[in-house]
């Protein structure tokens, strides 16, 4: 009986970190919306790595909390842009945790082209006392091997 | 005290562990030997490779995938790290580095480029195992196209 119990309290404990995880990754669905580049940003832990849809290879720290350029890629949008989450997958143990999805970029730029995307995020995260903190992201498409080495925008899950 | 001490130890050789994990394969890596790089993954391993395909779902697809990248790949495989950061703790770990990736051609041409890897490890029966994976190169916004030439 005892064991059993100590099971369940390691599976509450293990879901609460996972619903306090869903919802700082949530987080991004407001922001997006919202165009609330402080939001978008709350999630990071001031050292965070982060590889990126566009170059570099890397982006640390300042690089990635840089609310002037959030803000400014916010104004290349026409209206909301929508965020999707699909097939959110956590593990979550301790302090730390990992998650990866599949999510969904719509809307339209102000130049009128209409955005459909889908890309692949890979997020690594610490806990300082209560709050969960980004530590790690990765955002991506894979590329075609038909010789164009074109990004892969137009895949579907 | 000593229970943070023990923790901190605990932490230290989960590191350890996983060092030798991605060593390990990174040796099978470069040997090309498909059956030893899909041991370090779990059954139902979710990957995100860098061509082809938006995600790969357990490890005989994956394992499928792999074969390919390596038929890719001529000559002398090239494959080296950089930039490697491992967290572990308990029996959940992440990590992420910088990946040389490539071949060599047959005038002996090193073929090569850089691409950024995240994974997600979970020990399972005592045996550390690859839940998850991410490979990619960034891509140009205005051209469309993956970036090849980018170094660290």
């Amino acid at each position: 009986l005892k064991k059993e119990r100590d099971d369940e309290m390691t599976q509450g404990s293990e879901t609460k970190d996972k619903a306090e995880i869903r919802a700082l990754l949530e987080e991004r669905i407001v922001a997006l919306r919202d165009k609330d580049a402080d939001l978008a940003l709350s999630g990071y832990a001031a050292d965070v790595v982060s590889f990126d849809l566009a170059p570099p290879l890397r982006h640390v720290g300042a690089q990635v909390l840089d609310k002037a350029a959030i803000e400014s890629w916010f104004s290349t949008w026409r209206g909301p842009i929508g965020w999707e989450i699909r097939d959110l997958d956590i593990a979550a143990e301790g302090g730390l945790a990992f998650a990866h999805a599949l999510n969904r970029m719509t809307g339209t730029k102000t130049d009128g082209e209409k955005i459909d995307l889908w890309v692949r995020s890979t997020a690594c995260l610490r806990r300082t006392g209560r709050k969960w903190a980004i530590v790690h992201e990765h955002t991506s498409v894979p590329f075609y091997m038909d010789g164009s080495y074109r990004a892969a925008v137009d895949l579907k899950p | 005290m000593s229970t943070v001490t023990a923790k901190k130890t605990t932490n230290a050789s989960s590191e350890t562990q996983i060092r030798e994990l991605l060593d390990g394969w990174l040796q099978a890596v470069r040997t090309r030997d498909t059956k030893r790089i899909m041991s370090f993954y779990a059954p139902d391993v979710v990957a995100y490779d860098a061509i082809v395909a938006l995600q790969f779902k357990g490890v005989e697809a994956y394992g499928k995938h792999w074969e390919m990248c390596l038929s890719m790949c001529t000559g002398p495989m090239i494959f080296e790290i950089r930039e490697l950061n491992i967290v572990a703790d308990g029996d959940v770990a992440f990590a992420h580095w910088l990946n040389r990736c490539g071949g060599t051609d047959e005038n002996g041409v090193e073929k090569s480029s850089w691409m950024r890897v995240s994974a997600g490890y979970r020990r399972i029966n005592g045996s550390w195992r690859i839940v998850h994976e991410h490979f990619s190169a960034p891509f140009d916004m205005e051209s469309g196209k993956a970036l090849f030439g980018l170094e660290p």
